[in-house]
């Protein structure tokens, strides 16, 4: 069940740009995108997940690019919550390959990926305000270099969140199983 | 307790950074806006809480079980704070079959909940293992932060080889001075009659055979065969050994012993064991079912020790390998030095019997042959044969097993009393 849930956010995560420009370039990002999906949730392999996810962000860039279309806040927030619970929902098929879980397990979270999709939404609409009403009180020729500073600030943030606990490695048992 | 992040950590990082980088590339609001729900699930993730408290016990059904028997495990695990999701890992030797449930399982638990969690395993073959060491992950709810621990409450389980019951059994030529079930040649106190004689002073009443007495005219005595034990030595060879394990060549020789032990033991014998191999170990003769605990602990233990020494049998104690004793050899044959040690034994007036695993059914057992392996092993069972007829032409009575005939019926070979009455 878990695995065919994952299985068609990858579809829609792999054809929703084709929905924004179908076009030539999307289709064949697009192909790649879901052979590398389909095939990372078939062997249940994260790495081949998570390149087949970013190829189908590339889709979408291109998409974006070639159709020009005006900004769509929904759609990129749907895009965004389905290329995170896929990789939440592989990774759950993932950790707990051949293992018994408990139905309630499966409620819960499933409970949890619909929070987090309606937090995110809230969250996005709330940039967006936030970031509209910061463009209209800054002079035109700042805007980029606050835009630039704002991506980097972001990036350093979760880079700097990911690394500032001091985890210990693995166990030998994980470190086994994987 | 360690805390870690999980695989789904990277490819989530990686998706941040490309939708960040290609937004600012691309000059897309779109791209930092799908950022917007991967970096929510990132941050949730990165706020570290405190450990969830939880209580674990850990039960087995049996510590101690034959062959092919069943153990069920219990493990409790009681929350004293909410925990999103916990998986338990109980690892198992390749030995144990898992029949029933999953030794892995995931929960989520309230607090204040209460769940238990049961499996079976089959124990397939013989030997000790451990089983109470459950290794605990816990997630939180994004699965992107994993605690884990390990949880040890060892119990021990060993698992005996099965015995089966012997009505037929190799007869001892010597019999020993305690009471037993076999008839001496000796006369004295018994059941079974033995010779008549005339009366002596002090004789008893009761032994005075009225009807020859009344022919003969004078008064004779009845006087009877006693009933005496017998000294049993098991060896063992433990040299080498051929098929896997559980149904190796030692393995079905260990069964063999198990068999045979108990047998005699309800016999009221005296039963020793002798492990000859890279090791020399033995267990005394003695009775009782205390004797078959030992014996069967002994060969639950029992395993191949390679070496080049070869052991003298000159340097087992005279208590351990008693004069007059029935030495039965347990042996596929594959190593010369046992071969020569049961020579020796014969040569040193022993009463031996060989009981042989044919090592060559053993390996057809264990995997389909090619060809030529097949050839191989026709060969090798030839061998096996012209080792035992020589071993025949030298007196030594052989018992040729193979895996697929009873055991009962390859001993009855040597149910009856051979040469009675040779020795007292």
């Amino acid at each position: 069940m878990i695995r065919n849930l994952a299985r068609l956010l990858a579809l829609l995560v792999a054809g929703f740009p084709l929905l924004v420009s179908a076009t030539v370039p999307t289709g064949l990002l697009g192909l790649v995108a879901g052979a590398l999906l389909a095939g990372g949730i078939t062997s249940l392999r994260m790495p081949l997940v998570g390149a087949g996810a970013v190829v189908a962000l590339i889709e979408y860039v291109v998409a974006l690019l070639i159709s020009g279309t005006p900004l769509d806040i929904v759609g990129a927030l749907a895009f965004g919550a389905a290329l995170s619970a896929l990789v939440q929902v592989t990774g759950f098929a993932v950790c707990f390959r051949g293992a018994a879980v408990n139905p309630q397990v499966i409620r819960d979270q499933a409970r949890t990926w619909i929070g987090g999709v309606a937090a995110a939404a809230g969250l996005g609409l709330l940039v967006v305000l936030a970031a509209d009403g910061l463009a209209l009180g800054l002079p035109a020729p700042l805007q980029p270099a606050v835009s630039a500073l704002g991506v980097l600030l972001a990036f350093v943030g979760v880079v700097g969140a990911a690394l500032g606990p001091k985890d210990r490695g693995p166990s030998r048992w994980m470190r086994e199983e994987r | 307790m360690n805390s870690r992040f999980t695989s789904n950590m990277l490819p989530l990082l990686t998706l941040i950074g490309a939708a960040l980088f290609l937004g600012y590339l691309a000059g897309r609001v779109e791209l930092i806006l799908v950022a917007v729900p991967l970096s929510l699930a990132f941050f949730s993730a990165a706020r570290r809480g405190a450990p969830p408290e939880y209580t674990l016990a850990h039960r087995v059904s049996a510590t101690r079980v034959f062959e092919g028997d069943r153990v069920q495990v219990t493990v409790t695990l009681a929350a004293r704070s909410r925990i999103p999701m916990i998986e338990l890992l109980e690892p198992l030797l390749p030995t144990v079959t898992l029949v029933a449930g999953c030794n892995r399982i995931v929960f989520t638990l309230r607090p204040g909940q209460d769940v238990r969690w049961t499996y079976e395993v089959e124990c397939g073959g013989r030997g000790r293992f451990t089983l109470g060491t459950v290794h605990v992950r816990l997630y939180d709810a994004s699965m992107l932060r994993v605690r884990e621990a390990q949880h040890g409450d060892p119990v021990s389980v060993c698992v005996y080889p099965r015995i089966a019951p012997l009505r037929r059994l190799p007869q001892p030529r010597r019999t020993q001075t305690s009471v037993g079930n076999y008839v001496s040649p000796t006369l004295g106190e018994g059941l079974e009659l033995g010779d008549i004689r005339p009366f002596a002073p002090g004789d008893r009443v009761r032994h005075v055979n009225w009807r020859a007495s009344l022919r003969l005219g004078r008064l004779y005595v009845t006087q009877h065969h006693q009933e005496r034990n017998a000294d049993v030595v098991l060896m063992l060879d433990s040299l080498g050994q051929v098929g896997a394990s559980p149904a190796s060549s030692l393995d079905l020789c260990v069964r063999a012993a198990a068999c045979l032990a108990g047998a005699y033991l309800a016999r009221k014998d005296r039963v020793g064991l002798i492990e000859y191999g890279g090791a020399l170990r033995w267990v005394r003769p003695g009775t009782g079912r205390v004797q078959l605990e030992r014996l069967i602990g002994a060969l639950v233990t029992a395993e191949v020790i390679f070496s080049y020494v070869t052991r003298d049998l000159a340097l087992v104690p005279p208590r351990v390998l008693p004069p007059q004793a029935l030495v039965i050899g347990l042996s596929p044959l594959l190593d010369p030095r046992f071969i020569k040690a049961l020579g020796d034994l014969v040569a040193r007036g022993f009463d031996v019997v060989l009981l042989s695993v044919s090592p060559t059914e053993v390996t057809r057992a264990t995997r389909p042959l090619s060809p030529v392996e097949d050839l191989a092993c026709r060969v090798w069972s030839l061998e096996w044969e012209a080792q035992l007829l020589e071993l025949r032409r030298h007196g030594l009575p052989v018992l040729e097993w193979r895996p697929d005939q009873p055991l009962e019926l390859v001993l009855s070979g040597l149910g009856r009393p051979r040469r009675r009455g040779v020795a007292a």
